[in-house]
């Protein structure tokens, strides 16, 4: 406990920033499936089509740009499938998440190595993810310009009224000649995007290299935080910086004799202590369901 | 349209045109990859069910498969969404093998209940803490159980890395030490890998079906999948259903593992449970079969018949063996669609 003075400083906060950032992305986008009435826990698999997406985009065109741009593209469509399946078909909403998962993991383990030319991890010198601004990605301060954006479009514009219409009472909604369809396709899409965008800021910026299954939970750890913060950007926000903590914790703890399994705990042992902890802060719905 | 279609094939409809669909986007998957769909396909079955040694070999992959299959979709019977399977059986695992090697001076009868025994208590516990949490707290257990995955699998590397590492042969991998063979399952059919854990995963599911559709405790498991609500209004004691529901289940779960040790590894290897996806295709299996005990092991034999095929595809093709996570993947999702109209008819009804 002794190094625990030394272990907070501001390196750590920076660092702390920069870890927040994939969670914070996957969380606002989150938000708008939450708030349209869906639970999403399909944002694990599009993140991670994002990141290896982006890091193939990189790989097959040079530029990292080009590369979130694939990613992105690649989880929106995804999203769209998850959208397709629970708004169309009526699905159940977990199950699909979990398929959307399975299927995410799958399917970039597949192309691994059609696209790589090898398995398991790709990592290459030639690779240049994207630029850093004062030390941070652009992808950071998109982050934190999309928080009062977020809660703008939520609380102030019309179409986030009608989205929080339509999460809580689709049946009103609808008879408000609001298109509940439409407007959960909207934020599945939206969801899509930040996904993608947090993949790209995990696998083109915070590394830059393609690992099978590299988000490892994150996706998991933004619901959390989206869970948390009762679906509000701002305190969103707040969630996602102390999960970029535990994170960054895993980086300053490396080295100094303790199992490098349990550094790598941290995050989760983090994000399920927290949730039990502040549990009664969670919204009383069906849980499960 | 899809209700029509239900009514004309029957129960084994679906699931055969979910297996369809996704053989059909495996076979766009193998173009991707360039190769040809009808050689990925045949040496997919050449090497699962071809020959008599292939067989015996799928059947022995399908072990802990039913069994974990098995226990993830008896809490899924009941509403609760278990992700927790792989965690649950990676700690039965590594449990076994730590308890079966310290009992080793003890007679081989107490050793191997106990190695046993505490593989089941293990993923019970693991299962029971997330239970808990959602019956006392509504945390919602599907986010816990998944996370807890990871903390027991870098929990049981640990172990398996460090304190109780096997430095005996030089092997570089991360592994516990083997078992003494009192503890070992006995070979079922000479010259192949088929253990005697088969009759685990045969008599398993109609322990299951029996516990579910002839005990007082799987009527209440069954009202409490059919609705939460209506169940607890009529009396059922959620919180206590919930708790003891995941027990079961994660002592399941932790059997596979148990399984899995006792009949193939006779240690915990890092990355045995992980690495395949073992759980995951058993949850499928229970997804394929509608969470039907008995069905269950089927639909465990065909994705195990997957899993084997798709690594003598992956030597003999150019086609990686993950082709069989993105079939499995499909599966799901085609499933889901039917999974969901069970419900509303049961949302109906209960309404009515």
């Amino acid at each position: 406990m002794n190094e625990f003075p030394g272990i907070f400083d501001g390196a750590l906060i920076l660092s702390a920033i920069r870890f927040a950032s994939p969670i914070l992305l996957a969380a606002l986008g989150g938000i708008f499936t939450d708030r349209a009435g869906i639970f999403n826990i399909a944002l694990e698999g599009q993140m991670l089509v994002g990141s290896f997406l982006g890091v193939a985009g990189l790989y097959w065109t040079g530029s990292a740009w080009a590369g979130l741009a694939i990613g992105v593209t690649g989880a929106t469509v995804l999203a769209l499938i998850f959208g397709l399946w629970v708004i169309v078909l009526d699905a159940d909403a977990i199950i699909v998440g979990l398929a959307v998962n399975l299927f995410a993991v799958g399917l970039t383990a597949f192309l691994t190595l059609p696209v790589f030319g090898v398995q398991g991890s790709f990592d290459d010198p030639s690779l240049v993810g994207l630029p850093k601004l004062l030390g941070f990605s652009p992808l950071v301060y998109l982050a934190a310009l999309l928080v009062p954006a977020t809660w703008w479009l939520l609380f102030r514009h019309p179409f986030g009224i009608r989205l929080r219409a339509v999460g809580e009472d689709a049946e009103a909604a609808s008879e408000a000649a609001v298109d509940p369809r439409r407007i959960k396709f909207a934020a599945c899409a939206l969801c899509g995007v930040l996904c993608g965008l947090a993949g790209g800021q995990l696998a083109l910026s915070l590394v830059t290299q393609w690992v099978e299954n590299m988000t490892a939970g994150r996706g998991f750890v933004a619901l959390v935080a989206i869970m948390l913060a009762r679906s509000h950007p701002v305190y969103v926000a707040g969630a996602s910086l102390l999960f970029g903590l535990g994170y960054a914790m895993t980086v300053r703890l490396q080295g100094i004799g303790i199992p490098p399994q349990f550094v790598s705990m941290i995050p989760y042992v983090l994000t399920i202590a927290v949730l039990v902890l502040l549990a009664r802060r969670l919204r009383s719905r069906p849980v499960t369901t | 349209m899809r209700a029509a279609l239900r009514e004309r094939g029957g129960p084994l409809a679906e699931p055969l045109v979910a297996v369809a669909v996704a053989l059909g986007v495996g076979a766009l998957f193998v173009l991707l990859a360039s190769a040809s769909p009808v050689d990925a396909y045949r040496a997919l079955w050449n090497g699962s069910v071809g020959t008599t040694a292939s067989v015996a070999q799928t059947a022995t992959t399908a072990i802990p498969i039913v069994v974990v299959g098995l226990g993830m979709g008896l809490a899924f019977r009941v509403g609760l969404f278990n992700l927790g399977g792989e965690g649950q059986m990676v700690l039965g695992a590594l449990a076994t093998s730590v308890v079966g090697h310290a009992l080793e001076p003890l007679p081989g009868v107490i050793g191997f209940v106990a190695a046993v025994v505490s593989g089941m208590v293990a993923g019970a516990l693991w299962a029971v803490l997330p239970g808990w949490w959602e019956a006392r707290l509504r945390v919602p257990l599907v986010v816990t159980t998944l996370l807890l995955n990871y903390v027991a699998a870098l929990f049981a590397t640990y172990i398996a890395s460090y304190p109780l590492r096997d430095r005996s042969g030089g092997s570089t991998l991360a592994q516990t030490a083997e078992l003494p063979t009192s503890l070992q399952l006995p070979i079922v059919v000479s010259g192949t890998p088929l253990h005697a854990g088969v009759f685990a995963a045969l008599l398993l599911p109609v322990a299951v079906w029996w516990l579910l559709s002839r005990t007082s405790l799987g009527y209440v498991m069954r009202m409490t999948g059919l609705n939460r609500d209506f169940a607890e209004a009529g009396g059922v004691p959620m919180k206590r259903t919930i708790v003891t529901t995941m027990a079961v289940s994660g002592a399941i779960c932790g059997l596979a593992g148990t399984v899995l040790v006792l009949g193939q590894t006779y240690r915990y290897l890092d990355g045995s449970i992980v690495g395949p996806g073992i759980a995951w295709t058993g949850l499928t299996a229970g997804m394929l079969a509608a969470f039907n005990p008995l069905f269950t092991a089927v639909a465990a034999f065909f994705l195990s018949a997957l899993q084997v095929g798709g690594a003598g595809l992956q030597l003999s093709t150019s086609v990686p063996l993950q082709l069989v996570n993105v079939i499995q993947a499909v599966i799901i999702l085609m499933v889901a669609i039917r999974l969901w109209m069970g419900r509303v008819a049961r949302r109906r009804r209960a309404v009515a």
